[in-house]
């Protein structure tokens, strides 16, 4: 009988192996993740782990057969769940053909050296797709696997500082937020995005342990760094800043006196720097860029919403330009505001745009109890909390003055949704205590 | 004999989880037939393209016959020996409107193409599938002097100015032709006749029309004129056929006139008047 089931189930294998190595791979690191989380938890908190993590990986290997199913071999190759993310898959492939010198004729050689939109993305995707074999399908199992483990690795690294409770709030908070599923359920580059920000910050956690394992962590966090930086070069400031505050909350923790003293003169170079003249012309050049942007993703086609004066929409194309002081703090501030309101209940356009209103909601929930969780995660784990904190923050400064379309806003404010959950968590969990 | 016996063994052979296995791995055959027929993807073929040759003209189209064709393939062309190159992403001028009947069948809008063989370039959305080096020719429009007999109108001493072997230097706009209308014999110029000679005004509303004395000539002119898609003799934008106008100058004169005959180079020739003749 045993031999029977072992004969079926290497029957099974061979033929899911056949079909699509990269599924089978995917599935058995993503047991491998699991298996990691889990390691040391026990009773409850592991049962729920564990069907937690089951459950949002099965969800969402059931949401890409049905992709596969609705693929009409009639009218196209292959499907994808957004334009954006068969997009990625597309060029990946055509990336792929070009370095097997498989001929991929003149217009596909123009569009895969085009610099519009261009990044290391489809190489990543290439390269993966260079081990298993072309995956159209498969290939989103990477994205699956990157937010699944992310977010894991996210749980572990607060379980160890505030705890089960909080750590498992936000770890089922992430893994069913709506738009979270639905980014990593297509094959763009937020999941892996994340999963290399959750690397940076576990790196610098870890580091701060030293041994082999923190030379380990530096060195998967300088990796983590770089590959991010081919990705996209602006959102590298987000784990950077997670993890400069961070130590910089260990340091006020063991060193208080040293921390005011480098507190102190950050300011002070902060007014000196503000004060001179070259410094106020860059700061009031990059509004004004800021500014331009804003207006120019107001004026294109989707759901916008205003965070600028009026005359800049007004006397567009030239109005950004002249955008003085008073203007530019205006914006930024109303940026800032709108970065943590948008889209406000009757802000959203469409009857099918109503789908979202439950999780900004939720977003708006999150984001109140995360002031208790940074007061109490200060005392608690200062580290961790500053780098939560500060991953939080720096979303908000670089995205905040770069958007005016609500879709775009949503997918980049995403980004930081995940620290801002499990410190949500962190709050609620202190409240819940009393 | 018992289907299965006492010791579970089916018809007193074969273990049942034996069997069982053995089913399974028989229905694994015909699975994996009907697995790979669905996921495999077979190329496109192509069996022949329909006209193999055309003529030039706008809106050209060609059949594809073959195999495997799909609405996504797109289609390029090139001419025949030159490398495949594009030189816009957008607007690309070599790529055809591939519009599909069926799995073995497709129609194919060219995009504007100058006489010559061409090759087909077939591509799914990320690699060459397919392609066919002189797939088909434009032929270059039917072309040929012709010989017309044209009857101008010289105003005051033009006709005298008028000599066999004056060649037409008039340039018009994306004119087909690379040289000019040759006079190869003139008549005597007829007797005074008068001539009304209308300019359209700078403003642009109106003409001014002068009437002035002129003479009548006939000459035989040999024309370089190619024949358009609806079968007419054209030279230089203009139509040549009997009744028609026809400008002629040169660095000396200009002249107008009015066609009265025309013979093609296979030896048809119309004349006002007379209808279509046979040689």
């Amino acid at each position: 009988m045993v031999n029977a089931v072992a004969t079926l189930a290497a029957i099974a294998v061979a033929i899911a192996w056949t079909s699509s190595p990269l599924t089978v791979a995917s599935l058995v690191v993503l047991a491998m993740a699991c298996r990691w989380a889990a390691r040391d938890i026990t009773g409850a908190e592991r049962r729920w782990l564990i069907g937690a993590f089951v459950l949002a990986a099965a969800a969402r290997l059931i949401v890409l057969a049905v992709v596969l199913l609705l693929t009409d071999p009639a009218r196209e190759q292959f499907h994808g769940l957004t334009p954006d993310g068969r997009y990625a898959i597309l060029r990946s492939l055509i990336q792929l053909n070009y370095r097997l010198g498989v001929e991929i004729g003149p217009f596909n050689r123009m569009s895969l050296f085009d610099g519009y939109g261009n990044n290391a993305f489809y190489l990543y995707l290439a390269l993966v797709q260079r081990l298993f074999g072309p995956a159209p399908y498969g290939i989103v199992l990477v994205s699956v696997c990157g937010f699944l483990i992310g977010a894991i690795v996210m749980y572990r690294v607060v379980r160890a500082d505030f705890g089960p409770a909080t750590a498992l709030g936000g770890l089922v908070t992430v893994l069913f937020w709506p738009t979270w599923f639905a980014w990593s359920v297509s094959m763009l580059k937020e999941s892996v995005q994340f999963l290399l920000t959750v690397t940076v910050v576990w790196g610098a956690v870890r580091v701060m342990k030293g041994g082999i394992g923190g030379a380990l962590a530096f060195a998967a966090t300088g990796c983590a760094i770089a590959i991010t930086i081919t990705l996209r070069s602006g959102v590298v400031a987000i784990p950077i800043a997670g993890v400069l505050l961070g130590l910089f909350g260990l340091l006020a923790a063991r060193r208080p006196s040293a921390a005011l003293v480098l507190a102190g003169a950050l300011a002070v170079f902060a007014v000196v720097g503000v004060t001179r003249p070259a410094a106020k012309a860059r700061a009031t050049e990059e509004i004004r860029m800021a500014v331009g942007r804003h207006v120019g993703n107001v004026r294109s086609l989707g759901n916008p919403y205003k965070t600028a004066d009026q005359r800049l929409y007004s006397d567009w194309p030239e109005s950004w330009t002249t955008t003085d002081r008073d203007e530019g703090i205006r914006f930024l501030l109303r940026s800032a505001v709108a970065f943590v309101l948008v889209p406000l209940p009757w802000q959203v356009g469409s009857f099918a745009g109503l789908a979202i209103l439950p999780q900004q909601f939720a977003w708006y929930l999150i984001v109140a109890l995360a002031i208790p969780g940074v007061w109490f995660g200060l005392r608690a784990a200062p580290q961790l909390t500053m780098t939560l904190a500060g991953c939080c923050v720096a979303g908000l400064i670089v995205v905040a003055p770069n958007s005016g379309n609500i879709g775009t806003l949503i997918r980049h404010r995403d980004m930081i949704v995940p620290f801002m959950a499990w410190l949500g968590a962190a709050g609620a969990a202190r409240i819940a205590r009393g | 004999m018992p289907l299965i016996d006492t010791r579970g063994r089916l018809f007193g052979r074969l273990n049942l989880i034996d069997a069982a296995l053995l089913v399974v791995l028989l229905a694994l055959v015909p699975l994996g037939v009907f697995a790979f027929r669905i996921f495999q993807e077979p190329l496109p073929r192509i069996d022949a393209v329909v006209p193999a040759s055309q003529p030039a003209g706008p809106a050209r189209r060609l059949r594809l016959k073959g195999a495997n064709f799909r609405p996504y393939l797109r289609v390029f062309v090139s001419p025949t020996g030159e490398p495949f190159s594009i030189g816009e992403r957008h607007l690309d001028p070599t790529e055809g409107h591939f519009l599909i009947e069926s799995p073995g069948e497709v129609e194919i809008q060219l995009p504007p193409v100058a006489p010559g063989s061409y090759d087909l370039y077939v591509f799914d959305e990320m690699r060459q599938v397919l392609v066919r080096p002189s797939a088909f020719t434009i032929e270059p429009p039917r072309s040929g002097p012709l010989r017309v007999m044209v009857q101008f109108v010289a105003i005051g001493d033009v006709a005298d100015m008028v000599k066999p072997g004056d060649t037409d230097l008039m340039k018009t706009t994306g004119a087909p032709s690379a040289s000019g209308a040759v006079i190869q014999s003139i008549g005597e110029p007829s007797r005074a006749a008068s001539a009304v000679l209308s300019y359209g005004l700078s403003s642009g509303r109106g003409t001014l029309a002068i009437a002035g004395p002129a003479r009548t000539l006939d000459a035989h002119v040999s024309i370089p004129a190619t024949l358009s898609e609806g079968g007419v003799w054209m030279y230089r934008d203009q139509p040549i056929r009997p009744g028609d106008t026809i400008a002629f100058e040169t660095s000396r004169y200009a002249l107008r006139g009015l066609v009265i005959s025309v013979s093609t180079p296979d030896g048809t020739s119309d004349a006002a008047g007379e209808g279509r003749s046979k040689p």
